[in-house]
């Protein structure tokens, strides 16, 4: 890490200046916020929810600083009430069919997972167009045909073989021959290892390389190999992590059977949940290692990143977010939001600063791409 | 007048400049500084939007389209502007509120009280009166359908003698008479777990061979299948089905679009909740049962005598209640022993 310049300091080598993020959000402020919102939302019957949804993220939208500009949201919330309306009214069509005719409900179900590539590219594009800095709104390039062709053709074709395996099962409950079985279940589970991380990298390329910000489009070309290394890397570490708690918590547990019998006896559902709770925080482990890679490796027109998270503090945070989050039934939720976003904002870092003073939106009409908004109402939490 | 500096995006390059406002209250005047070139710029005060605040940061004015907006930390004179030209939405209401403790912890308040009276008495009353709603065609389907699912993946077909079956039968259709109940239909099924009968949506009550072995004598059988009886009358199964909506469409509520750890940690309230749900019914399923056995003939008794024996064969520890969809064995029996007595000792 070069600690040679801040945002602030101007007296940085003038021809690359790199300024980090900063967020100001603070966990105070944002609690109330949170409440009062959630309250609105239950009170209106989750009407208000669209409102709450934009006032919560423009809060971290209008806390997080970069070179002392702050980032805008510029979503309305009626939109995404539409967007909630629609997709609610979807999925409890569905849901009531599946359960009054199963032939009807299957194809509607059916129906829906093919829309999900749609959803995710419409929902991308939602995030970007409402997403501005200085003024100049981001935009999403990508296109409906390439989101098919990542987000349905590899989990299509799992999702067919498994459908073909369990009508087979379904078929053979009893006779199912075990060889028969290994012979399709270890290769499946082994294939589904070995090409998560190559539909990682399509999805990284599809958001990362479709990304622009006004006029200046985003350069994006990852590695596949690099890919898998990060991958590698995280797989050994994580497993590496579980066997090493998963030791200590065994030595513990005996120690204590041996010592005094009983307390160790009841200390194993609390060590198997920390287990259990560990296994489901090592994603960011992951989820560091490559988001450094995308932002290290992006260009946005003369921009590019230094992004440095380190993963085992990342783990840690979300460790002791879930922990205080249970504990406290929910309400240091907004804490644990703060807390987690800060520490995210503070390791990312923009490389030639002064050079977004140059950067233009993309064209007139952008400007007024207000026009379309109506059918911009889809945004979903996916795809990121 | 009121007067301010403020941050000018054009929207069209990210360049920020500085510029001074002035406002009279109908127009909004912007001039650049340190630019002797830039003229100043007029702009009427109803086609800006000024935004509501947010936390502690900047005001943000939005221009007229394709004119940018304005960034200011001279919050204090925005604040003055719009009172000078009456622009207090319900926004700036909500601002107030999201910035005093008091009010928020007031809203902490009243959400923990709006959950308590739904889960208590919204949920309930909606959720029973829909179930009553549902057709009967409706919910005999849903019952087809889960016992031939449950058919598949569960159950076997009975292993009793045909003659017992049909004697049990006889004696079930001889009480439904006596008790006054139209007959729901009868279904045995072979389970290698532990004794077992259940009531499903509609008119069908299910009883495994065990529970055919496990009790004593015909009047314990009868008070079991009152009990499911009960449940199949009242139609616990579909109440059960929509209060579970209910707790789901309150939990989405009370967590809104928070993230997917969130959701995991409601699953245990909404777990909780729901198992509170299930001791009700089972509660109102020994009363009402207790009730067709007393018509029919037979007491309390023989319903106090089989709990006794599943005390005594699967221990119920007494402790949490809160976390068993039933209520303690302990609990049922206190309760249907006040229903023996209530019934004159029988």
């Amino acid at each position: 890490m070069g600690k040679m310049d801040n945002f602030d300091a101007s007296w940085g080598s003038p021809s690359k200046r790199k300024v980090f993020a900063t967020f100001t959000g603070e966990a105070g402020e944002y609690f109330r916020i949170w409440i009062v919102n959630t309250l609105l939302t239950i009170v209106t019957l989750g009407i208000w929810l669209a409102w709450a949804k934009v006032r919560k993220r423009r809060y971290f939208y209008w806390n997080t600083y970069l070179d002392g500009h702050r980032f805008d949201y510029l979503a309305e919330p009626k939109a995404i009430l539409i967007g909630h309306l629609l997709v609610g009214g979807v999925l409890l069509a569905s849901n009531l069919t599946g359960k009054l005719s199963p032939i009807i409900g299957g194809i509607v179900s059916l129906a829906l997972y093919a829309a999900v590539p749609w959803l995710v590219y419409k929902s991308l594009r939602f995030k970007a167009r409402y997403s501005a800095f200085r003024g100049i709104r981001f935009r999403f390039l990508g296109d409906v045909r390439q989101a098919y062709k990542v987000y349905a053709v590899l989990p299509g074709i799992f999702a067919a073989i498994l459908t073909a395996f369990g009508i087979y099962l379904n078929a053979y409950r009893e006779e199912a021959n075990p060889i028969v079985l290994s012979i399709i279940v270890v290769p499946l589970t082994l294939a589904a290892f070995a090409l998560y991380p190559y539909w990682s990298f399509l999805r990284k390329r599809y958001t990362f390389s479709n990304m622009a910000f006004g006029g200046a489009e985003a350069v994006f070309t990852p590695d596949l190999k690099a890919f898998y290394k990060l991958y590698v890397k995280a797989g050994f570490v994580s497993l590496g992590a579980l066997a090493g708690v998963g030791v200590i918590a065994a030595v513990a547990v005996g120690l204590g059977a041996f010592l005094g019998g009983d307390p160790g006896f009841a200390a194993v559902p609390l060590l198997i949940t920390l287990y259990f709770l560990l296994l489901y925080t090592l994603d960011q482990y992951l989820y560091a290692l490559v988001t450094n890679y995308c932002w290290n490796n992006l260009e946005i027109g003369p921009i590019s990143f230094e992004v440095d998270l380190e993963p085992f503090r990342l783990v840690w945070i979300r460790f002791s977010n879930i922990v205080a989050m249970v504990a406290s039934l929910g309400m240091l939720t907004p804490w644990a939001q703060i807390r987690w976003f800060r520490y995210v904002a503070s390791r990312h870092a923009v490389l030639n600063a002064e050079a977004i003073d140059e950067m233009v939106a993309a064209s007139d009409t952008d400007v007024n791409a207000l026009g379309d908004a109506a059918a911009d109402f889809l945004d979903l939490d996916v795809g990121w | 007048m009121k007067s301010f500096i403020a941050n000018w995006f054009d929207g069209r390059s990210a360049r920020s400049r500085r510029v001074s406002v002035e406002s009279d209250g109908k127009m909004l005047k912007l001039t650049p500084q340190g630019e002797a070139s830039s003229a100043p710029m007029e702009f009427p005060l109803s086609s800006c939007r000024i935004l509501p605040p947010l936390g502690s940061g900047e005001r943000h004015i939005r221009l007229p389209e394709g004119h940018g907006h304005l960034e200011t930390l001279q919050n204090a004179t925005v604040e003055e502007l719009e009172k000078l030209i009456g622009s207090t939405t319900g926004l700036h209401l909500l601002h107030r509120m999201e910035s005093r403790w008091k009010l928020a912890l007031g809203a902490l308040a009243v959400i923990v009280l709006l959950i308590a009276l739904a889960y208590r008495y919204l949920i309930p009353v909606v959720a029973d009166r829909a179930a009553l709603l549902v057709p009967d065609s409706a919910a005999q389907t849903i019952s087809e359908h889960a016992l031939s699912q449950l058919d598949t993946h569960i159950f076997k077909p009975s292993r009793l003698d045909e003659w017992r079956r049909d004697r049990i039968q006889r004696l079930y259709r001889d009480f439904c008479v006596k008790a006054g109940l139209e007959e729901p239909t009868l279904r045995f099924r072979y389970w290698p777990g532990p004794p077992n009968a259940f009531a499903l949506p509609y008119g069908t009550i299910v009883i495994t061979d065990a529970m055919v072995d496990f009790v004593d004598d015909d009047a314990e059988l009868l008070g079991v299948l009152a009990h499911e009886t009960a449940h199949q009358k009242e139609r616990h199964v579909l109440k059960q089905l929509f209060r579970q909506m209910g707790v789901f469409v309150l939990v989405s509520l009370a967590a809104g679009d928070a993230s997917s750890i969130v959701s995991a940690s409601a699953t245990l309230p909404t777990m909780l909740i729901e198992r509170g749900y299930g001791r009700d019914f089972e509660n109102e399923a020994d009363e009402l049962g207790a009730s067709y056995m007393v018509k029919a003939g037979l007491g309390v008794g023989p319903m106090v005598a089989f709990m006794q024996k599943i005390q005594d064969k699967y221990p119920d520890k007494g402790g949490s209640d809160l976390l068993s969809t039933h209520p303690s064995t302990i609990k049922r029996i206190v309760r249907l022993k006040e229903l023996k007595e209530i019934n004159g000792g029988r």
